[in-house]
């Protein structure tokens, strides 16, 4: 599903952010990324979705090497993969809906198909009540809510997360990560970078621990410090 | 086909929303791009109405080349009239014959006037022929090779109003050279700056759109409609103004009765379709250059 094999990632800077690290996730598990700040987590996340080019390794993602993506095969490819952000990212002049209507309309999706599929989502995240809201009408956790309706709405097989509940209180972040769970339950892949100690020892899922660019744990079922 | 169909719909609900949220930038854009058109109605009036008027001035510059008695009645009207025709640059001749020409001036005095001519003879007036040259700047040339030709009394052209007129065309011509110049200048830096403007502010925006997977031309396409929009927005308000400001010159000159009747300005109800389509043309193709332009540099995550 997701493999990462002797990668290393050296910004433009010279700053090598990633150093020989290969890991394997398959298809339907949910993994949290840890690590301290600046460890090389969101830089995993941006190879992930072809923002950022691999100095050396290779990654398949869903049977694709990503190394050999042309740059117009990009945005097709990141349709098989849906992203969520710590800031959410939506677009400010488009309702809840309409948000999540795009990503629909970008792959050509008929009217239809659109007018049945976007309540869908919206209800599974619990906001079928506020789809005619601009994003700044609403919470964070509910902003981050509509993302999540946005990244899975074409079905992708899997759903990365940069730091999904960094900018929300203990509680709201429980929530999103109910609905990531549900999300997974359903079959889709998750990949979740975060800083959330209690969410990760809570969830007890696979955990990949980063530090200084190499990976420094992988165990199933682990929790956020050393448990050794 | 039919996708393509759905995403052009999807393109034009987009800009119009784009046009509409994003309405100050709108706003400044229209204004721009309005002033540039304007700029650039300004620069045809000046030239269509110079080049009319001068039209006039020149089919009013006719030669007079009069015929001696001697030529008159020694039977060599036929001879001279040859031997213009055999000139260069002249476009049409006609005979006048001098009395038949004293007559209808004759018929449209008054008792009083006429009484002035009692006694005169009917041959006052001499022979001539009227002769129009293809351009003015010809007149000269043209006059001094007539005066040549035997049987010829006098040639008559109003030499003082050609030369102004050349001197006019010539000025134009300047004109239009400099005008052409800085419209485009000042049109594509202001342009371009302005929709830089309003890329910039939505770059967060295509970066999004570049997230959830959309391809550059899907990105581009409502951004490119969206400055069509705008231009064309742009194009009728320049045209409603240069329309009711024009009539108002247009009415103030053709009151003044102290300007001579050569000096005619051109309706706008006969020029409107040179800037209908100028406009429109041009609205649109700066409105989506400037959109295609700076879109380009955003695209590129
Ligand atoms: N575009 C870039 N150019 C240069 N260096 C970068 C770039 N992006 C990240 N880095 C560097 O790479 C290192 C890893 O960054 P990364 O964003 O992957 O850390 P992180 O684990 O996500 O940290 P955090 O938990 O704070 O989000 C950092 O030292 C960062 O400064
Ligand atoms: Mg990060």
């Amino acid at each position: 599903m997701i493999q990462f094999e002797n990668v290393s990632k050296t910004y433009d800077n010279g700053f090598p952010a990633l150093n020989d690290i290969s890991f394997t996730i398959e298809k339907g598990e949910f993994v949290f990324l840890v690590g301290s700040s600046a460890a090389g987590k969101s830089t995993i996340i941006k190879l992930i979705m072809k923002e950022e080019d691999a100095t050396e390794g290779s990654i398949m993602i869903n049977g694709i090497d990503v190394c050999d993506l042309r740059r117009r095969e990009i945005p097709y490819f990141r349709r098989t993969i849906g992203v969520v952000f710590q800031d959410y990212r939506l677009l400010p002049n488009k309702t809840v809906q309409e948000n999540v209507a795009y990503a629909m309309e970008i792959v050509g999706a008929s009217g239809k198909e659109i007018r049945k599929n976007v309540p869908n989502v919206l209800s599974m995240v619990g906001l079928a009540h506020k789809a005619k809201m601009y994003p700044k009408q609403l919470s964070g956790g509910e902003q981050q809510r509509v993302a999540i309706a946005r990244a899975i709405v074409n079905n992708p097989v899997v759903l990365i997360a940069d730091e999904p509940t960094g900018n929300l209180d203990p509680e709201t972040a429980m929530e999103i990560m109910d609905i990531l769970e549900d999300i997974n339950r359903r079959g889709t892949t998750i990949v979740m970078a975060t800083h959330a100690e209690n969410i990760v020892n809570k969830m007890q899922k696979r955990v990949i621990v980063v530090e200084k660019g190499s990976i420094t744990r992988d165990e199933e079922k682990g929790g956020y410090a050393n448990v050794d | 086909m039919q996708m393509w169909i759905r995403n052009f719909r999807r393109f034009i609900a987009e800009a119009f929303s784009g046009m509409i949220k994003n309405g100050l930038m709108t706003v400044a854009s229209v204004v721009v791009v309005t002033s540039c058109l304007i700029l650039l109605g300004i620069f045809l009036i000046v030239t269509l109405n110079v080049n009319s008027i001068s039209e006039n001035i020149a089919d009013a510059c006719e030669i007079k080349v009069y015929i001696t008695d001697e030529a008159k009645y020694g039977g060599k009207i036929q001879s001279i009239s040859n031997e213009i025709k055999s000139l260069d640059h002249l476009e049409a001749i006609t005979f006048e014959n001098g009395e038949k020409s004293f007559k209808e001036i004759k018929k449209g005095m008054n008792d009083e006037e006429l009484a002035l001519f009692e006694g005169l003879p009917d041959n006052l007036m001499n022979d001539s022929f009227n002769i129009t040259v293809d351009d003015i700047s010809n007149t000269r040339k043209i006059s001094e090779k007539i005066k040549q030709i035997d049987g010829v009394k006098s040639v008559e052209n109003s030499e003082k109003v050609v030369t102004f007129i050349n001197s006019v065309r010539k000025g134009v011509k300047h004109f239009s050279f400099w005008t052409i110049l800085a419209f485009m200048l000042i049109s594509i830096f202001i342009i371009s700056n302005t929709v830089k403007l309003t890329v910039h502010n939505r770059r967060k925006e295509i970066n999004i759109m570049k997230y959830v997977g959309a391809t550059d031309s899907y990105i581009r396409w409502p951004f490119i409609i969206e400055g069509i929009l705008v231009g064309l927005i742009s194009a009728i308000i320049a045209f409603v103004l240069t329309n009711s400001v024009y009539s108002a010159i247009y009415n103030a000159v053709s009151h003044d009765s102290s300007l001579i009747k050569f000096i005619e300005l051109l309706r706008f109800k006969d020029i409107w379709d040179v800037f209908a389509i100028s406009y429109a043309g041009l609205g649109a193709v700066i409105g989506a250059m400037g959109s295609a332009f700076s879109i380009r540099k955003y695209l590129k995550v």
